[in-house]
């Protein structure tokens, strides 16, 4: 029985210029413990406004379905009461917060998040060693910290800042919106990799809750492997998380020879376009 | 143009306690302004209109000390001049050696009733000049009002920095219940002096500030002004600077955070009236319930103020449907080598950025407070004295709780 996460008959609109346009219509989709998921589509087939409307977003209007998190109806919660539940949303385009400082809006997230756990909250000290941790090894420059939210960052920076927050917050479930879009295979290679250690630490240890992705992509065509992939993807091949990171840390190694053994586990959602 | 009508109530209790005839006469003459008054458009006095403000009784030392305590609990220690319901403090007033304290002797402006206002019914404020090269550091000027009746009090401070000279003014206006009050300041900057004035307006929300500071900067001299106003119903700030000599700077920054119905006004005309001086203006306005924000802004360029060097940006953040902000800003420019800029933007919080923090986990109210601060921050910011910042800072973020509870 799956108690992760499940998605019933899910109906959402949004206001397109005063006309309600539905986007999901009745999707079903049920995600338990520990596997990663891939929801493909191309554009406008409702990737992100399945992401959004999983994450809380107030622009959509679920007008059917349900969807049920760790037994929780999640469509009734506050985006906060959401995050501190354990779901994450890493934007396809990151926010810039302009007058608001990167290393307190991280502390004050997890802090709330923490907060609402019923955890101690970190001191200064306590959360600049967290978060000194995690930026090594994403290989962001403590400049980035100081700075202001997203504001100036580059496509990479963003990305990355992303991957940071869904570290420094431990969600249960991931949703990562299109965070391979517009990235170079260095900065690809980095934010993946960020992704894979978070989710491969957690599920070395049984007694840590276990993170499940989804990983939405509409056409990463900058790829040639990554294309073939995507193709074996759409004819319903099942996958693995770290196919995808293999895919990607291996381009120039001809990934493509190496696919059949890499697409065992895992399943993936092809959404039909609108 | 007037916009005299039959003597208000208001009128009639200042005439009753004017002595200074020539501002008596034309108090008579020409009562409050009127909205007719295009100055005065935004911000009508008609309620102020309706009542007879008496003079306020007085405090003892006892009384007084409780109110610092309670109003302006910043400046319980170090430099300061303490003023309730009028009259000086002089137990409570500690002025450094280096300053002496000098008659007040302010010119009457006929054409700005508030000066007008101020001199009928003045009372003698605090008078100082700092000498030549002296340093004076920081000063805090406390002015409290305090009483059951309708009172009003008519302050006028003046504060003179002779060549290189430097001192920071800490101006708090606060009180409880229903009053008027309308201090003026008259500042003269020699060259090279330097005068940072933080006003702190937080006066009960029954009150009435109707402040009015005219200021001359010289030679390289520098006018650093920021205003918070957190108080009043109804409170105008009005600054009349005039750039005289050359690399003079005057900035006229401001955060007005209001709620409920209060109305408050910022109405500034910087006059560069010679070469090579800059003007900087950064006044953001946050607006919620039914409160209205109004910002008049002017930047005169005299013929001969070449290389003037002003900017102006007038900002308001509407955080409810009934907020309402009035932005008049006004460039009027003789010189034909001057850089001039101004900017005005309404918008109520970005949707966006606060799902961005929701979706992290901020609870609703903290993630509209990170956005509010974040918006107050280009004004804020430009204050550098770090004592006073985190003064101002706690102000705002104590009225941000107060709302938001």
């Amino acid at each position: 029985m799956n108690d992760f996460l499940k998605i019933s008959g899910l109906c959402a609109q949004i206001d397109d210029n005063g006309t309600p346009k539905e986007i999901l219509r009745g999707l079903d989709l049920e995600v338990p413990k520990g596997e990663i998921h891939a929801i493909m589509g191309p554009n406008g087939s409702g990737k992100s406004t399945l992401s959004y409307v999983l994450a809380g977003r107030e622009d959509y209007e679920v007008t059917g379905g349900s969807a049920e998190f760790l037994g929780e109806d999640l469509l009734a919660l506050e985006p906060e009461e959401r995050a501190a539940l354990g779901v994450f949303l890493a934007f396809q385009a990151p926010i810039e917060l302009p007058g608001v400082n990167n290393a307190n809006f991280l502390r004050t997230a997890v802090n709330a998040v923490r907060r609402a756990r019923k955890e101690d909250e970190l001191d200064a000290v306590g959360f600049l060693k967290a978060v000194r941790a995690e930026t090594k090894h994403l290989q962001m420059s403590d400049d980035m910290l100081k700075r202001n939210v997203n504001v100036g960052f580059s496509g990479g920076e963003k990305k990355r800042n992303e991957v940071l927050q869904m570290r420094m917050l431990r969600p249960k479930f991931a949703i990562l919106d299109e965070t391979d879009s517009g990235l170079d295979i260095d900065a690809l290679r980095i934010v993946a990799e960020g992704v894979n250690s978070f989710g491969g630490r957690i599920s070395r240890h049984s007694s840590s809750p276990i993170t499940s992705v989804f990983w939405t992509t509409s056409s990463p065509t900058v790829f040639t492997s990554w294309r073939r992939a995507r193709s074996s993807i759409a004819a319903g091949a099942k996958w693995r998380w770290r196919s995808k990171l293999r895919a990607i840390n291996n381009i120039s190694r001809r990934w493509h020879e190496r696919r059949d053994r890499s697409f065992a586990g895992s399943r993936v959602l092809s959404v039909p376009g609108p | 143009m007037s916009g005299a009508i039959a003597l208000s109530p208001a009128v009639e209790s200042f005439l009753s306690r004017a002595h200074d005839g020539e501002a008596r006469s034309l108090l008579q003459r020409q009562g409050l302004p009127q909205r007719r008054l295009e100055a005065w458009r935004y911000t009508p006095l008609r309620d102020l209109d309706k009542t007879g403000f008496a003079a306020p009784q007085s405090v003892s030392d006892e009384e007084a000390e409780a109110l610092v305590a309670r109003l302006a609990p910043e400046a319980q220690d170090g430099h300061r001049v303490v003023f309730v319901n009028g009259t000086l403090i002089a137990a409570l007033t500690d002025l450094p050696e280096t300053v002496r304290v000098v008659p007040v002797a302010v010119p009457l402006l006929a054409d700005r009733p508030l000066s007008v206002l101020n001199s009928a019914v003045q009372q003698p404020g605090f008078g100082i000049r700092v000498a030549a090269g002296v340093d004076a550091g920081k000063i805090a000027l406390v002015s409290l009002v305090t009483g059951d009746e309708p009172a009003s009090t008519h302050l006028a401070h003046q504060v003179t920095l002779e060549e290189k000279a430097r001192l920071t003014l800490l101006d708090i206006q606060s009180g409880e219940g229903t009053y008027l009050a309308n201090p003026s300041l008259t500042v003269s900057v020699a060259q090279e002096a330097h005068l940072v004035h933080l006003r702190v307006q937080q006066d009960s929300v029954e009150a009435t500030n109707l402040a009015f500071v005219s200021a001359e900067i010289a030679e390289h001299g520098i006018y650093d002004s920021f205003t918070l106003t957190l108080g009043a119903r109804l409170s105008r700030h009005e600054v009349l600077a005039q750039l005289d000599g050359k690399h003079g700077a005057v900035h006229v920054n401001a955060a007005q955070l209001l709620g409920g119905a209060q109305h408050a006004d910022l109405t500034s005309v910087i006059t560069h009236a010679a070469p090579d001086c800059i003007s900087r203006q950064t006044v953001k306005n946050v607006l919620m319930d039914g409160a209205h924000g109004v910002f008049q802004g002017k930047i005169f360029v005299d013929r001969i103020a070449q290389k003037t060097d002003g900017y102006q940006m007038n900002q308001a953040l509407l955080l409810s449907e009934k907020a309402q902000i009035d932005s008049k800003p006004e460039l009027e420019i003789y010189a034909d080598d001057v850089k001039c800029s101004h900017g005005a933007t309404v918008g109520a919080l970005d949707d966006e950025q606060l799902f961005y923090l929701r979706a992290r986990g901020i609870p609703q109210a903290e993630a509209r407070a990170i956005l509010v601060r974040a918006f107050l921050l280009d004004a804020l910011a430009l204050v550098t004295d770090e004592a006073a910042y985190a003064l101002l800072d706690q102000r705002v973020e104590a009225w941000w709780q107060k709302r938001e509870a």
